[in-house]
């Protein structure tokens, strides 16, 4: 009889900045038991030669919808239930974890129809953050250097952790653009 | 990289002018000259400018006239200049004292107005060289360009321009007299006894004219884009590829990664 696969999925609700180390050590953390199916997409877009944000998306159930509601003041996740989030997907076979997912909480749906309660929490990766996230380039400035390189400086200006990147560097070297946080023009 | 050619406005002096202003004071001596805070003469808009005039008095050692002589320009639309040279052309020399005066520009001038000529502006003339190399009166070209190649502190006083009102206030004086407060050696034959160096001022045309060729290098202003952006930038320009893994790392591949020979 084939082992079961079961699902660890984790969010650190108490996190302050969203490139920290997370920490799901917090009892709430543990939203596994709440969640009864599990998706996530992610990739290279045979099309667009790229890899986009990988999503996750997590249907919670119906009947914790309460717990779920950012108006519930009485819940444990009131003031909680904020984007950005950091969640983590694991999965366990034979005692061993795997990996599949860490991103951020981007939406939390909750319908409370008495009826037919529906929550889900839809998740995507990094890379759907730094989308967001607006540097300042100088192309009047440049730099000789590598791709990898260029993409650490480009991290760097969005202030994604330095512990969280693998970057290779032997790209050939381009002049590319002075990449700085966002400085306003 | 381009160039870019400025010259004073004339003859309507809109926003600046070319002008020369002399002390015209008796039986001053070089220091009491020099120190002038006002000069009895002087012309605005003027067809030849006294680059240098020195003239002696009939008293010995003492001094009637001295000159000095300014050009403003508009450098407002100037772009990211990093070089300049200062022109004046020639128009005549003469050096009846026998004192071989030279000339150069600076910058520090503080007239009344860009485009008027006030008694008081003799006393705010720049002392700021502009140039490193004052020209000589054996090298004052009569009949063709006296170039000064603007120092850094010529450059700045351009950018100082640009940062307030955008004109730059060129002071052309004696150097090795003027500047340097030391009497030149005292000689009188005569009435109208002098020296000067002229330059071409108004009406002389666009070719002859004082001028200020500025180099200036084309920027590009930082501008803002999202970080993914850039990232898929240097995918493109390298043939990489970003991705976030599993474990919410970011990682970069290069095309050499990708496709190992």
């Amino acid at each position: 009889m084939p082992l079961p696969i079961v699902y660890e999925i984790m969010v650190d609700w108490d996190m302050t900045d969203w490139a920290d180390v997370p920490d799901f050590s917090e009892p709430i953390d543990d939203i596994s038991a709440d969640v009864c199916e599990v998706n996530w997409v992610r990739g290279e877009e045979r099309e667009e030669g790229n890899s986009p944000a990988a999503t996750l998306e997590l249907r919670i159930k119906g009947s914790l919808y309460e717990k779920y509601s950012v108006y519930n003041q009485y819940g444990d996740l009131y003031g909680l239930l904020l984007p950005y989030r950091i969640v983590r997907v694991r999965a366990f076979h034979n005692g061993t974890p795997y990996n599949e997912f860490l991103g951020f909480i981007s939406k939390i749906k909750v319908n409370p129809d008495p009826d037919a309660p529906e929550v889900y929490i839809y998740c995507t990766d990094g890379l759907d953050l730094l989308a967001r996230n607006v540097v300042t380039q100088d192309w009047g400035t440049r730099t000789i250097e590598s791709d990898g390189a260029a993409v650490g400086e480009v991290l760097d200006a969005a202030g994604w952790s330095s512990t969280r990147r693998s970057l290779d560097t032997d790209g050939e070297t381009l002049q590319y653009p002075q990449t700085t946080s966002y400085i306003g023009v | 990289m381009s160039t870019k050619i400025l010259y004073p406005d004339s003859p309507i002096l809109t926003t600046t002018c070319i002008a020369y202003r002399l002390s015209g004071y008796h039986n001053d001596t070089w220091p009491q000259i020099i120190a002038r805070t006002a000069s009895l003469s002087g012309a605005l808009d003027p067809p030849y400018p006294y680059a240098v005039f020195i003239e002696s008095d009939s008293v010995a050692n003492q001094w009637y006239r001295l000159g000095r002589a300014r050009v403003s320009l508009d450098v407002s639309d100037l772009i990211n200049p990093t070089a300049g040279i200062f022109r004046l052309y020639g128009y005549d020399k003469l050096d009846n004292l026998s004192i071989t005066p030279n000339v150069n520009i600076y910058s520090g001038a503080t007239f009344a107005a860009h485009n008027t000529l006030v008694s008081a502006d003799f006393d705010n003339f720049g002392s700021i060289p502009m140039c490193d190399t004052p020209i000589s009166y054996a090298n004052w070209n009569v009949g063709g360009a006296n170039t000064f190649l603007l120092n850094a502190n010529g450059m700045a006083a351009i950018k100082t321009a640009q940062a307030g009102d955008g004109i730059l206030e060129v002071s052309i004086r004696n150097t090795n007299y003027d500047i340097a407060a030391i009497s030149p050696t005292w000689s009188h034959t005569g009435s109208n006894d002098h020296t000067r160096m002229r330059f071409y001022g108004s009406y002389s045309g666009a070719g002859l004219r004082p001028s200020l060729t500025v180099t200036t290098t084309t920027i590009h202003p930082p501008y803002e884009l999202t970080a993914l952006e850039a990232l898929r930038n240097v995918e493109m320009s390298a043939g990489g590829r970003v991705y976030v893994d599993e474990q919410g790392n970011l990682k970069y591949e290069s095309r050499y990664a990708r496709n190992p020979t």
